[in-house]
């Protein structure tokens, strides 16, 4: 299992380099400069003289090949660059990011399997009765609702009419607990209308089809206790694909969470990825997705040994 | 009042009622969005993506700056000139005389000496500089220290623009003896703390050389890059001052008896060509495009009719040389513009007009004219590239004709030789374009500092534009503040100056 597991890790490494290169050169195939894009911010026209000094300033005049060398030899020493948009490096900027990003994403996988877990498996239970043809059709609808309406319909109703809530925002845990769960909240929420339903349809069809087996018959025919059977034959059964699924989904929120982002305002590494992207910062783009591909391949990976643990067969 | 948004239907029970039950433990406690009237917060557009002094950073940029860093020159709440670091000046055709305040202290707690003026300068017109000022203070042929407060400068020729140049925020002076590195301003205020991409905290500094200012003892900038969310947060009360109201929200807010809307006119639209390519290497179909187009119908369209047909050159309303003749110059003439066309021989002819699809203003204006070039007999089709490559796009030349927001940098009729002066190319102006009668009229409309003399070379101006139209001019857009009930001596300033408010939070209170 140890081997098997440093085995992935290289690998993990491996592909998250691939992706930086294959960013970094796909970066210089879309159009717009750098040094344009950072001195006509508000679109307005920098001298030329300002965005030549700035070019040789970041080292864009060098040849593409050069710059490349250049960034895989910071990743060795684990230098990411400095951004071009005011000269901090990106590592100290994902640093403050990926936290938020990872709080908001942790907090909607929570309440997601909260509500998900028990309610796909009440209506796997219950096929065909009442209760699971609400369910089902409640997800339907949760599915189906985009991110965006669910968050904008929120910052009405909770921010705007009813003023319970800032609209949107992040304050630091430190500076305000209360205020800091309540902007964290909204969104995690909001994330969590899709997610949660994704969560139950995928736990409703795996403990239906586990249910099927035999051994649970046998089970139930030896007597065990319903809750028993249910906890630690179903459910442990069941949850596998469950992690998966929640697995690939927490690694898309890492840099797909942008719409509810700015919905809530929330500064995550999302929006922070989209900007960097406006302005044309290669390292912040570079350095954001490296760090986005290697978590997700990382969550990746722990979905995997999760599975060992559920599943002793995989072990061997 | 407020307009229905969202129905409340649109959300799911049950993760209405899970908020319901969570929602109010937490904030129960009241101060959770208490209004604390210490502190005056003002909704940013953006997060600024740097503080370098002198460097363009846009609107957020300027907001934050002009409370750590001030020059020797500002604007009041009416937009006039004042003495910033400068208490008075005087000025005699190439040579300024600036009278430092002698209480003026950086934040270092040093006091601002004429050297420190000199050194600013300098920085700004090094070789290598990326100050967005780096051309135009050129102008500057010495920077002589007399005395510790006193200091004189000396251009090339008049340049009628020069103190308004100086009266922006791309000319701070700062601290020599702090460096570059981490500079150090004399500004009314003091960054005590940043949390990167979301808010900036202010402190009054007690040193500031006005006298009772900053009238509110702590600030906190908030960024909204949401439109929409920073209105919203405006209504619930989390912030006083919002900057760039969405057009599309400002009836909403003058009709809300808890805010103010402060709205001026901002920059403008207009068409620029590329004149390298047929069909537009022809005055005449650039003409014929101008007349046909119903300027009324854009400014409805895109702007929600927050704004004003222009139909002169693209100057700020109260300009100087704002008169009938430059701005009146087009008109719609639908019947004049296809028989233009057809004599030109351009009807029918497929042209690509490029926008943006990042801007909703730049898409729309771009709708409003493609159904007005095909009544006058053009096929025109759309490129809605996002805005990054638009801007490689039109720098590159590579489009017909394209939608342009535009503006003069201060309220000079001199920035007019950014937007139809030969230069390198930009996306700022009609690519190719290059007239050398313009050229020396624009030159010496720079230089000239009789007022009448330098009306008449605009006059002048406006009808080559008229003849040769380097840019077709579209709309007068305006800008907007929103205010919350309660907070007094912020003044929206006018045209160009719309974006360096800022200058006026200093007098800013709150009851």
């Amino acid at each position: 299992m140890l081997s098997y597991t440093i085995r992935r890790c290289v690998v993990a490494l491996l592909l998250a380099v691939s992706v930086a290169s294959l960013v970094f050169f796909a970066l210089y195939l879309v159009p717009g400069d750098p040094a344009t894009m950072l001195l006509s911010v508000g679109g307005v026209e920098p001298p030329a003289a300002a965005v030549q000094a700035l070019t040789e300033e970041l080292g864009l005049d060098r040849p593409v090949l050069v710059q490349y060398l250049d960034f895989l030899g910071g990743l060795v020493t684990g230098n990411l660059g400095q951004s071009f948009a005011n000269g901090d490096t990106v590592w100290s900027m994902i640093a403050v990011r990926l936290p938020r990003t990872l709080e908001l994403i942790a907090l909607a996988t929570a309440i997601s399997l909260a509500v998900g877990v028990p309610a796909g498996l009440a209506a796997a239970l219950r096929q065909g009765r009442t209760v699971d043809r609400l369910f089902s059709f409640t997800a339907s609808v949760q599915m189906s609702l985009p991110v965006f309406v669910v968050g904008t319909a929120m910052v009405y109703i909770f921010a705007q009419r009813l003023g319970w809530v800032p609209a949107g925002g992040y304050v630091p845990l430190a500076q305000d607990p209360a205020r800091h769960l309540v902007l964290v909240l909204m969104p995690a929420l909001a994330i969590s209308v899709g997610f949660s339903a994704i969560v139950f349809r995928m736990s409703r069809a795996t403990v239906a089809s586990v249910l099927t087996k035999d051994w649970v018959r046998t089970a139930r025919a030896k007597g065990l206790a319903e809750g028993r059977v249910r906890r630690w034959h179903i459910l442990r059964n069941a949850l596998g694909p469950v992690a998966t699924v929640v697995g690939l989904e927490m690694g898309g929120l890492l840099g797909g969470s942008v719409l509810v982002e700015y919905v809530f305002n929330y500064p995550g590494l999302s929006g922070f990825l989209v900007t960097a992207i406006e302005n044309r910062d290669y390292p912040q783009i570079r350095g954001t997705v490296l760090v986005i591909a290697f978590l997700f391949i990382l969550l990746n990976l722990l979905v995997d040994l999760l599975y060992m643990l559920l599943d002793p067969r995989v072990r061997d | 009042m407020r307009n229905r948004v969202i129905g409340p239907k649109s959300i799911p029970a049950r993760v209405a009622a899970a908020a319901m039950l969570a929602l109010p433990a937490l904030a129960a406690s009241g101060p959770v969005i208490a209004q604390d009237n210490a502190v005056l917060r003002f909704g940013l557009s953006a997060y600024p993506p740097g503080l370098d002094p002198f460097r363009h950073e846009g609107a957020a940029g300027h907001d934050v700056k002009l409370q750590i860093f001030r020059g020797l020159l500002g604007l009041n709440g009416s937009g006039e000139i004042v003495g910033e670091l400068a208490e008075s000046w005087e000025e005699n055709g190439t040579e300024y005389v600036f009278h430092l305040r002698q209480n003026a202290t950086f934040h270092n707690g040093e006091a601002v000496t004429g050297e420190d003026v000199k050194w600013s300068l300098e920085q700004i017109r090094a070789e290598g500089s990326t100050a967005y000022f780096k051309d135009e203070l050129q102008v500057i042929t010495e920077v002589e220290v007399i005395d510790d407060s006193t200091v004189r400068i000396k251009l090339d020729a008049p340049t009628p623009a020069f103190l308004k140049l100086l009266a922006t925020p791309y000319v701070p002076i700062l601290s020599r003896e702090a460096g570059l590195e981490d500079p150090v301003g004399a500004g009314p205020y003091r960054i005590t703390a940043t949390e990167e991409g979301v808010a900036i905290e202010f402190e009054a500094f007690d040193d500031y050389y006005k006298e009772g200012y900053p009238k509110t003892e702590r600030m906190r900038m908030i960024a909204y890059r949401d439109e929409n969310l920073r209105v919203a947060a405006l209504e619930a009360g989390d912030v006083d001052i919002i900057e760039y109201v969405p057009w599309q929200s400002m009836a909403k807010i003058e009709d809300d008896p808890d805010l103010t809307l402060q709205e001026t006119t901002g920059p403008n639209m207009v068409l620029n060509f590329n004149v390298e390519q047929p069909p537009f290497d022809d005055a005449r179909v650039r003409r014929a495009v101008c007349n046909a187009i119903n300027r009324k119908d854009i400014v409805d369209a895109a702007f929600y009719g927050r704004g004003a047909p222009l139909e002169g050159l693209p100057l700020d309303e109260n300009s100087e040389v704002a008169d009938d003749k430059t701005q009146t110059l087009f008109g719609f003439d639908m019947e004049g513009a296809s028989a233009a066309l057809k004599d030109s021989g351009a009807t029918g002819q497929e042209v690509t007009l490029l926008s943006s699809s990042t801007y909703s203003m730049h898409q729309d204006t771009a709708l409003v004219i493609q159904q007005y070039l095909i009544n006058a007999g053009l096929q025109v089709t759309l490129d809605l590239p996002e805005w990054g490559a638009r801007v490689a796009q039109g720098n590159e030349g590579q489009y017909q004709f394209a939608v342009n927001g535009s503006g003069t940098v201060v309220n000079d009729p001199d920035g007019l030789t950014a937007m139809i002066g030969s230069g390198t190319p930009s996306y700022k102006r009609s690519y190719g374009y290059s007239n050398e009668e313009l050229d020396a009229l624009l030159k010496k409309g720079r230089h000239e500092l009789d007022p009448e003399a330098r009306a008449a070379v605009y006059d002048e101006i406006a009808q080559i534009v008229a003849e040769d139209v380097p840019l077709c001019p579209l709309t007068r857009r305006t800008q907007g503040f929103g205010l919350r009930q309660g907070v007094e001596g912020f003044h929206a300033l006018v045209g160009s100056a719309s974006g360096y408010s800022a200058f006026g939070l200093e007098a800013v209170t709150l009851d």
